[in-house]
């Protein structure tokens, strides 16, 4: 008895030997007329792949993609813009440092994990070590440890570029 | 069936893709997508509906990867998705007016064909039935019953095709339609006495229009 019979029979169904062979012979979709669609299965994974969720980028970039990776921190160390904010210094004027310098390290960090985290295609990391290029460069920070402050009301409102400009 | 290898199933290929897995996800879709336009495609007729069905179900599969509770039910969900995505798209051009209403004459047909399911709706058994077409060759069967089928209403043609197309059991063609068991066996031996009595109608029209022999 074959899987199909012993389902058949635990449903409750009696097979028709006669009618039923003929119906899976004529019904059974590699007996489509004209066929399925060449390129269907292409359209399909067309039309969903994005909506996949995709994994961790650690997981997907392989150790090849460490090179990129480490490529990426020496590019930013090279540019001398590694932010490094001293916390409990002395604050001139008693007021608090802005979270500007915190923000950028932070989001930096925050990118240059993420794309230590990539293991996607090797298209997509490189359009996100452009952008990320593209960051280090708009940055404006001096190139120091400095810290800037605002009044203590301020804090969080000033906490952007001195020069005025949003940072990314 | 044959058993698929451990690292060939639904399950893994539905872990993987839940996982975001493009790999899983691909053999999902190349394993099931023919199967999904197939069964669309012969209730419709239609291949470009077909495609966009089959196109829509495996959208509605992927948005709700996360959501799917495995239990190894996997078949009945994504056709019950496949057979949900084409009633809304019935109803859809329906109220659009552009016809393709298959269920236009499903009462007038179901009447007709009250007497015959009185007839050969048999749950002890009525298997031992030659079926009309016996004496023809094989191919000639094969297509007659692809014929016949055709002329099926969409409520019988359903059963059918879910059964032989999609490949589910009946319990499974249950779950996808959210019926009970009993009412879709019944709809099963219905929709195959309608097939043998239009096999039988076939049969005597083309007896009728022989010429007879000397």
């Amino acid at each position: 008895m074959n899987g199909r019979q012993e389902q058949d029979r635990r449903d409750g169904w009696t097979p028709d030997d006669s009618l039923e062979p003929l119906l899976d012979e004529a019904l059974d979709a590699s007996s489509l007329p004209g066929g399925v669609p060449a390129g269907l299965g292409d359209r399909v994974l067309a039309a969903t792949a994005h909506r996949l969720d995709k994994p961790g980028v650690l997981a997907r970039i392989g150790p090849r993609g460490w090179s990129a990776v480490a490529a990426c921190v020496a590019m930013a160390l090279s540019l001398g813009i590694w932010v490094n904010v001293p916390l409990n210094t002395a604050t001139p004027g008693g007021g608090t440092p802005t979270t500007l310098a915190h923000n950028d390290e932070a989001t930096l960090k925050r990118e240059i994990n993420a794309l230590a985290e990539y293991n996607g295609p090797s298209d997509a990391i490189d359009h996100d070590l452009t952008l990320l290029a593209m960051k280090f460069d708009r940055h404006d920070l001096p190139e120091t440890t400095d810290t800037y402050w605002t009044g203590d009301d301020d804090a969080e409102a000033d906490s952007v570029d001195p020069s005025g400009g949003a940072l990314f | 069936m044959a058993e698929q290898p451990a690292e060939q199933t639904p399950q893994v290929w539905l872990a993987g893709a839940s996982r975001g897995d493009a790999q899983s996800w691909q053999s999902l879709v190349e394993a099931y997508s023919p199967r999904v336009y197939a069964l669309i495609v012969r209730q419709t007729g239609d291949p470009e509906l077909a495609e966009e069905i089959t196109q829509a179900t495996f959208v509605s599969l992927v948005e709700n990867l996360k959501g799917y509770d495995e239990s190894g039910r996997f078949d009945p969900w994504l056709f019950r998705i496949a057979m949900n995505r084409l009633r809304d798209e019935m109803r859809r051009r329906k109220r659009q007016a552009r016809t393709m209403d298959m269920s236009a004459d499903n009462s007038q047909e179901d009447s007709e064909w009250a007497g015959v399911q009185t007839r050969v709706v048999d749950l002890t058994g009525s298997r031992a039935q030659p079926t009309p077409i016996d004496g023809l060759a094989h191919k000639e069967q094969v297509e007659k019953v692809r014929a016949a089928v055709a002329k099926l209403n969409e409520a019988d043609r359903e059963i059918i095709m879910l059964r032989h197309t999609a490949g589910l059991s009946f319990a499974e063609i249950a779950e996808s339609l959210g019926q009970p068991l009993g009412t879709v066996l019944a709809r099963g031996h219905r929709a195959l006495g309608k097939l043998r009595k239009l096999l039988q109608d076939e049969m005597e029209a083309n007896t009728k229009t022989e010429p007879k022999k000397a």
